[in-house]
């Protein structure tokens, strides 16, 4: 079992060594210039060359990239141009944004797509099941930019509930803070109450259809006794699909968070994107990456656990 | 569209029925056919300027256009939004422009300087300070704070220089030669050749405490600024928020507010939104499809023409714009009016040369020949040898501080160009590629592949026509982008640097500006006229002629 | 366990792979044709393309010109009845003409990357040990990124536009589909008739082409439809994002982002585009799923 877990873990080492040199050549090679927005409006070539090399950034590429990961190692991710921050603190307050925002999505894609799961396979080919199965697959096929637009449209714009943009941190109130996470939050959760309600549909049923339930019916087991098993059986699909989906959202969504301008990972990276902010970019990538890498692990992880097959596989 | 379809759309056409035809009741004032050729004077601010005089107090919110805030150093960053909302709030520099006031383009006044005088060498300059200010830590200010900040900028062995304000003040400190303070109240400053420009190059070097820079370095100065203006920090989330208190010994009196409170909110529609929820009081370039709707609801629209132009830069290196017939031909292929009026509702004004009809250097002679005439544009492109018109590649800016609408805007001159024969292909580009561009100029190699490029200079200051001088051609000078040479713009350019008479200086650089409207290095688009909307509770702001605010008699009614 | 729609870009480890009988094509059809919902999106689908195809002969109005004096009408307008856009510009030309590369932009990526990645996985499986372990290690680097962040990151190295779009998203759902070519692959390389066919002496390559791909083809198959209807979004997302398509060029990414700030004064016309990308990722879902019933490609592992 531990060796398992130790080879998948040992796995993961050469996976995020690869993403580093990725992340260093993909943003490497970005066209623009990174110290484009530093610069006096007209500022001529020679004094960007001079701050190029105040900055360090005329080394050779693999020079850089060995001082970077060097400094890595070291837990440095330097300081932003175009910020003036230690990069750390840019993307540690991104990712607590962004850990936000996934929570309460996770939280209302778990409760509801499973809420959606458990009617549906209770009422297997009732219409509301249809209507469930429905719901589900648009759920997860809806764009989320355009479900963003269209809360916007409907709660800011029309009824003006709710703010579409200007998230400013705890301090303005818990109602205000709630006011601005709930759009976000419901764009980016339609996927993962799509993705769960029919994961645990499919579960459920399938466990019904098990021979385990049929005895324990015949042995005269309550509805709600026989259910405990059913849920236990069908469980560890559910939490497996549960795992990946908060691994998705741990990613922060650029489109979702750029359009409510929440400041978090995706927004700071398609930021950071744009004004060639090389140093905020990589370590926000790098931070998705291994967020993402390790979330994979703890759902093979999980699912050896749960599953003998896979532990004699593995 | 099949059955299913339909029904989706008249579901949701009931959901947001009522409100389209509430929003389009609103909206149906028709736009006025009538060609804003006049430099459109705007709305008057300040609904009750009576009561402006009165109050105090209150929370200002503003809502930028900027997607974070800028950080509070000697300049902020986020472009010139950065200087409007952070840096002049937070710091003074030697001089200031006049800014509280709307009736004339601000120009140099005293600011930290109270005065100042040239010799007879008209090289060296002395500034005497004004007394008694001090920085928001309580240090004083002094001669010795002013050389601090110029070594700061310009001295590379300075413990304390910061290569990133240096090179974000490069041009504002190149025609610097030497400086020392002549004793704790004045301050000499030599110049490398008669510049009489200097004045303006001086208001962008904002002073910070030099106790505040030595105690915290150069990393983390902007987490502690401190300067003399009239707010300080009390608050800075990055990405999130900068709340502002004002300085209650400020030298020009305390401001009227209580607190000011910044927000980034780059969605234009997002600003309109908080606008209206009441979340900011103070909203900078909503969508203009917008206006009708807002001035029913009381809001007060500010508009007004201000030295902030919209241009298509041409890449003279090469055909079809190394020809001045084909530049001037599409002058007139541009429907500015149109732009204006239906596309813009009225938030700029059409442009015919750098600068607004009425600015002093707007030459009359001139005038505002390049009146919307695609007859004409057809017959030039033909006598330029382009019977069948061309195609170009036009870059243009995503967004960025003070572009306004960029795409929209883009793509009526490329439904124009196309109505004369010219095929227009559009490059999106992040504000920093077009700055980029700007900087090394079209002719080096690899910006050949753009015909053109769409650019919202800043007209304002002097120097900052110096872009049509030959010395600015790259790599020489910077930032000459079209590589556009006229010894005779040149000739006018030299005169009035060493011109230390105003009048006359205005004077010759009306000329220069007038042969540039006749070789049109440029396409005029548009003149900006500065949209920002205020919620009627704000109260006593003066919408100036500039770019720039002063909060300083603003408040805000419960 | 996973779906069709692998938005994590994980699929399953262990795809079982399907070796098929001779009467089975016909078979699969009958069984799809049973599943309504499926029959109906096929037929939207069906309408969408022939609707692009023949835009100039549904409409006479000019997607890319348009009338600055008549923008943003609302619906139901005499001579737009999709209304018009902010350059007043007709919403049902521009609906039209724009689905032609909405598809083109979401489907091309799952195309080549089907047949590129097919070709990895079907040799790494082949070949087993070191080359299948190297190629399968270099795309498991890949697995580290959220597949949509990926993409914007490339397209943004490489610079906006619909062919660098193409691009990204192609070498994005390269790794996916090597995995489930590599895993239907090892499955199938053990069986007896592959042996058979090696010892009878024929060539690798002819292996692989002939025994190998037919029989792998399912799975790949159904796994690559159920990327279309992501592959859709995400293109329309980059081109949201100002990734992608150029104006004037109707795209409807690039349509919900131009139109976005009239929200207030069209709210219903600015909805529009989004919701044509929805109805096209929801129809290709929906098949899919319903092909891989019909297929009987268990997408998954029945843990």
């Amino acid at each position: 079992m531990l060796a398992v877990i130790g080879k998948r873990l040992a796995m993961a080492v050469p996976s995020l060594f690869g993403v580093s040199i990725v992340i260093f050549l993909l943003l490497n090679v970005l066209p623009g210039d990174p110290l484009a927005g530093l610069l006096a409006p007209d500022a001529t070539p020679a004094d960007r060359a001079a701050l190029a090399k105040q900055l360090g950034l005329d080394a050779p590429l693999p020079v850089q990239y060995v001082t970077w990961l060097t400094k890595l190692a070291h837990g440095d991710l330097g300081q932003s141009f175009s910020r003036q921050r230690p990069v750390a603190e840019l993307v540690g307050t991104a990712f607590t944004n962004t850990l936000v925002l996934a929570l309460a999505a996770a939280a209302l894609g778990l409760t509801i797509g499973m809420t959606m799961g458990i009617i549906a396979a209770l009422r297997t080919g009732s219409p509301v099941d249809q209507l469930i199965s429905i719901l589900s697959m648009m759920g997860l096929s809806v764009p989320s930019y355009w479900l963003a637009v269209l809360l916007i449209i409907i709660f800011s714009a029309t009824l003006r509930w709710l703010p579409s943009a200007g998230m400013h941190g705890i301090n303005g109130g818990t109602i205000d803070f709630l006011k601005h996470l709930i759009m976000p939050a419901i764009a980016t959760s339609a996927v993962t109450v799509g993705m769960v309600a029919k994961t645990t549909r499919a579960s459920l049923i399938e466990t019904f259809g098990h021979d385990f339930v049929l005895t324990l019916r015949a042995k005269g087991l309550s509805g709600w006794r026989v259910l405990e098993h059913v849920v236990k059986n069908a469980a560890p699909p559910i939490m497996t699909m549960a795992g990946l989906q908060v691994g998705y959202l741990l990613g922060g969504s650029v489109l979702v968070e750029t359009i409510f301008s929440w400041p978090g990972l995706g927004q700071l990276i398609f930021q950071s994107i744009q004004s060639r902010d090389l140093r905020v970019t990589q370590a926000a990538v790098l931070v998705i990456a291994v967020t993402f890498v390790l979330t994979n692990l703890a759902v093979d992880i999980l699912q050896t656990l749960v599953n003998p097959q896979l532990r004699r596989a593995g | 569209m099949n059955r299913r379809t339909l029904l989706q759309f008249t579901v949701q056409g009931a959901i947001l029925a009522p409100a389209a035809s509430l929003l389009m009741a609103a909206c149906s004032s028709v736009a006025s056919p009538a060609p804003t050729a006049a430099p459109a004077t705007g709305a008057s601010p300040a609904a009750s300027p009576a009561a402006a005089l009165n109050g105090t107090g209150g929370t200002l919110v503003i809502g930028m256009t900027a997607g974070n805030i800028p950080y509070p150093n000697t300049p902020p960053n986020e472009g010139a939004e950065g200087s409007r909302f952070v840096g002049y709030n937070i710091y003074d520099a030697l001089t200031r422009l006049n800014v509280e006031q709307g009736n004339t383009t601000p120009v140099p006044s005293p600011g930290l300087a109270e005065s100042w005088k040239t010799a007879s060498d008209n090289l060296t300059w002395t500034f005497q300070l004004r007394k008694g200010v001090k920085f928001h830590d309580g240090t004083d200010f002094n001669a010795d704070a002013v050389v601090f900040q110029l070594n700061r900028l310009t001295k590379k062995d300075f413990a304390f220089f910061d290569p990133l304000q240096a090179a974000a003040t490069a041009s504002f400190t190149m025609m610097i030669d030497t400086y020392q303070a002549v004793d704790p109240q004045s301050i000499q400053i030599k110049t490398k050749s008669p510049y009489s420009f200097l004045l303006w190059d001086l208001l962008l070097v904002m002073i910070p405490s030099p106790t505040a820079v030595q105690k915290y370095g150069t990393k983390d100065y902007v987490n502690h600024p401190i300067g003399t203006g009239p707010f300080f920090v009390t608050k800075y989330v990055d990405g999130q928020i900068m709340e502002l208190a004002p300085n209650p010994t400020y030298w020009r009196g305390k401001a009227k507010l209580d607190k000011m409170i910044l927000r980034p909110m780059p969605d234009p529609a997002s600003r309109l939104a908080a606008l209206q929820s009441g979340d900011i009081n103070w909203a900078e370039v909503p969508p203009p499809d917008s206006l009708a709707q807002l001035k029913t609801q009381g809001y007060n629209i500010l508009l007004k023409t201000y030295p902030h132009s919209i241009v298509l830069d041409y890449n003279l290196s090469k055909p079809p714009f190394n020809n001045v017939k084909a530049r001037v031909a599409l002058q007139y292929a541009i429907d500015r009016n149109r732009m204006c009026n239906d596309l813009l509702d009225k938030a700029c004004s059409p442009a015919y040369q750098w600068m607004y009809t009425g600015h002093p250097w707007y030459d009359p002679t001139v005038g505002d020949k390049y009146q919307y005439n695609p007859a004409k544009a057809k017959q030039l492109l033909t006598e330029a040898g382009y019977p069948n018109g061309f195609k170009i590649n036009v870059a243009y800016p995503t967004g960025g501080s003070g572009n306004m609408w960029p795409g929209p805007m883009m793509e009526l001159v490329q439904s124009n160009f196309k109505d004369v024969g010219v095929t227009m292909t559009m490059a999106p580009l992040e504000w920093n590629d077009i700055l980029t561009i700007y900087r090394a100029g079209f002719a080096t190699p690899e910006n050949q592949k753009y015909d053109a490029m769409y650019f919202s200079p800043n007209t304002s200051t002097p120097p900052s026509l110096l872009g049509f001088a030959t010395s600015r051609i790259q790599p020489n000078g910077c930032c000459n982008v079209t590589g556009y040479s006229n010894p005779k713009v040149d000739a006018l350019f030299q005169k009035a640097e060493s011109e230390f008479d105003t009048k006359k200086q205005d004077a010759l650089l009306q000329q220069a500006m007038g042969l540039v409207t006749d070789d049109s290095p440029v396409a005029f688009v548009v003149h900006d006229l500065n949209l920002r909307v205020l919620s009627p509770k704000v109260n006593g702001f003066i919408q100036p002629m500039s770019w720039y605010c002063d909060f300083l008699n603003v408040w805000v009614s419960k | 366990m996973q779906d069709t729609i692998p938005l994590t870009l994980v699929p399953s480890r262990e795809s079982e792979a399907v070796v098929a009988p001779h009467s089975y094509y016909d078979e699969v059809w009958q069984r799809f044709r049973q599943d309504r919902t499926a029959v109906v999106s096929l037929g939207v689908l069906v309408l969408i393309v022939v609707c692009a195809a023949a835009a100039p002969l549904l409409t006479s109005h000019d997607p890319l010109q348009g009338d600055i004096a008549h923008r943003l009408l609302s619906i139901g307008t005499a001579g737009h009845i999709l209304g018009t856009d902010e350059q007043g510009r007709d919403m049902l030309a521009r609906l039209l003409y724009g689905a032609r590369l909405s598809l083109l932009a979401g489907i091309v990526p799952v195309f080549l990357a089907t047949i590129i990645g097919t070709a990895i996985g079907t040799v790494s499986g082949y070949a087993g040990r070191v080359i299948g372990a190297v190629l399968m290690r270099i795309m498991d680097v890949c697995y580290a990124f959220p597949a949509i962040l990926l993409a914007i990151a490339m397209v943004a190295s490489l610079g906006a536009g619909v062919a660098n779009s193409i691009l990204a998203l192609s070498i994005v759902f390269i790794p996916p589909i090597a995995r489930v070519a590599e895993s239907a692959t090892r499955q199938i390389v053990v069986q007896e008739y592959i042996e058979a066919a090696r010892v009878s002496g024929a060539s690798t390559f002819l292996v692989i082409v002939d025994q190998l791909l037919p029989n792998v083809f399912s799975p790949i198959f159904v796994y690559a439809s159920g990327l279309v209807g992501l592959s859709i979004v995400a293109a329309s997302g980059l081109s949201y994002l100002g990734l992608g398509a150029a104006p004037p060029t109707p795209e409807w990414g690039a349509m919900l982002n131009s139109l976005q700030a009239s929200i207030y004064v069209q709210p219903v016309v600015v909805a529009l585009p989004g919701f044509f990308i929805f109805v096209t990722s929801v129809a290709f879902n929906v098949l899919s799923n319903t092909l891989r019933d019909a297929l009987d490609v268990k997408g998954t592992t029945r843990n």
